[in-house]
């Protein structure tokens, strides 16, 4: 389920080791995980739009954000527009 | 048998220690010292152990494999590397009651992971840290917060109410406490992140201070959602009160710090009889 793929990626990668390998080779490193080219490269950019759009956890998304040394204000903007939760949270 | 000695809530955030000397003087001195009473009540009442009712936000399990419940039955829990702002701090684990609570909540009808080495995240730590030191050894509690779909908010009174009457049954040990971390309303990662709803703060904190955490329970998961993703963590608030016997909750602090995404909220619950 490329949801749950995705999450895992992102909770593979919050350690500062595994997040810097990730950033090396974003497609070597992601071998192995169910995730479309779009989603890759969400992760890679900490395209928190796309991600949300995508499915992944909100936890995650504050990791990442933080990883990524984007403000709250930034994090904010850049999902304007949509809100907690999504249609389809609570589904497996 | 042992007896609870004194059953608490407190919020939790990174922030605390992310930023902690970022909001006012007056901010910080009532919040932290609410903290630091909190573990001098809990020494001074003779506790021998504590078990912490908290949850974890995706480090220590993933969203493949997350458990409804689980709790921590190993001797130590750490050095800490969940996060890489907490401190690396380790901390004893009260193994034999955690194996006790673990038997007995697979024979009343609860299905906990078992963990013999549990990574804690700031949901344990971020409070422990504030409080100090006790010298207390620890059980963890977990339930699941975080990752759909979550189990109802009645299983978390339920829970509390299994867990008392466990720790009443065990003679290892005579006097336990009882903290129970996260809430009141939060969004963490989401559109909203950073707002605080103090209406619903109110409205939590009310029907407990009313003895009424079984009321609280029964919010079905839409007005729980008006609290933020982080307002589901009410579930171990509900334990605790559950555990204290659903008692008149007493609010020592709740002040709302937005740098810190929270009202932030100490509670305590006189123990009452058994429910």
């Amino acid at each position: 389920m490329p949801k749950l793929s995705l999450n895992r990626l992102i909770h593979d990668i919050q350690p500062l080791d595994k997040r810097e390998a990730f950033l090396r080779d974003p497609h070597e490193f992601a071998h192995g995980y169910d995730v479309t080219d779009a989603e890759l490269a969400a992760v890679r950019d900490s395209d928190m739009r796309a991600l949300w759009s995508f499915g992944a956890n909100p936890y995650l998304l504050r990791v990442l954000q933080m990883r990524s040394g984007i403000s709250d204000e930034d994090f904010r903007a850049a999902l304007v527009g949509l809100s907690y939760p999504r249609p389809d949270e609570g589904e497996i | 048998m042992a007896e609870i000695v004194g059953a608490f809530a407190a919020s939790h955030t990174p922030l605390f220690l992310l930023r902690h000397d970022a909001p006012a003087e007056e901010v910080r001195e009532e919040v932290f010292s609410a903290y630091r009473r909190m573990a001098r009540e809990i020494v001074d009442r003779g506790a021998e152990a504590m078990v912490l009712l908290g949850n974890d936000h995706l480090h220590a399990f993933s969203m493949d494999r997350y458990p409804a419940l689980a709790i921590g039955a190993g001797p130590r829990f750490g050095p800490v590397e969940t996060e890489p702002f907490l401190p690396s701090d380790v901390y004893e684990g009260a193994e034999e009651l955690a194996s006790h609570l673990a038997r007995g909540l697979l024979a009343n009808g609860f299905d906990p992971l078992v963990c013999r080495e549990l990574p804690l995240d700031h949901s344990f730590v971020s409070p422990l840290a504030l409080m100090g030191d006790t010298g207390l050894p620890i059980v963890p509690v977990l339930q699941n917060t975080v990752a759909p779909p979550l189990p109802p908010a009645a299983r978390s009174y339920q829970l509390g109410v299994s867990l008392r009457r466990l720790i009443e049954g065990y003679t290892g040990l005579e006097r336990v406490a009882v903290v129970a971390t996260g809430a009141p309303s939060h969004w963490i990662g989401t559109p909203e992140q950073g707002e605080i709803d103090e209406a619903w703060d109110r409205d939590v904190i009310d029907m407990l201070c009313r003895a009424d955490a079984k009321g609280l329970s029964a919010w079905p998961q839409a007005r729980i959602d008006e609290g933020g993703n982080g307002g589901n963590e009410i579930r171990t608030w509900i334990s605790a009160a559950a555990m204290s016997g659903d008692t008149e909750a007493n609010l020592w602090v709740y002040r709302i710090e937005p740098l810190w995404f929270l009202g932030v909220t100490v509670i305590e619950w006189p123990i009452g009889p058994a429910l």
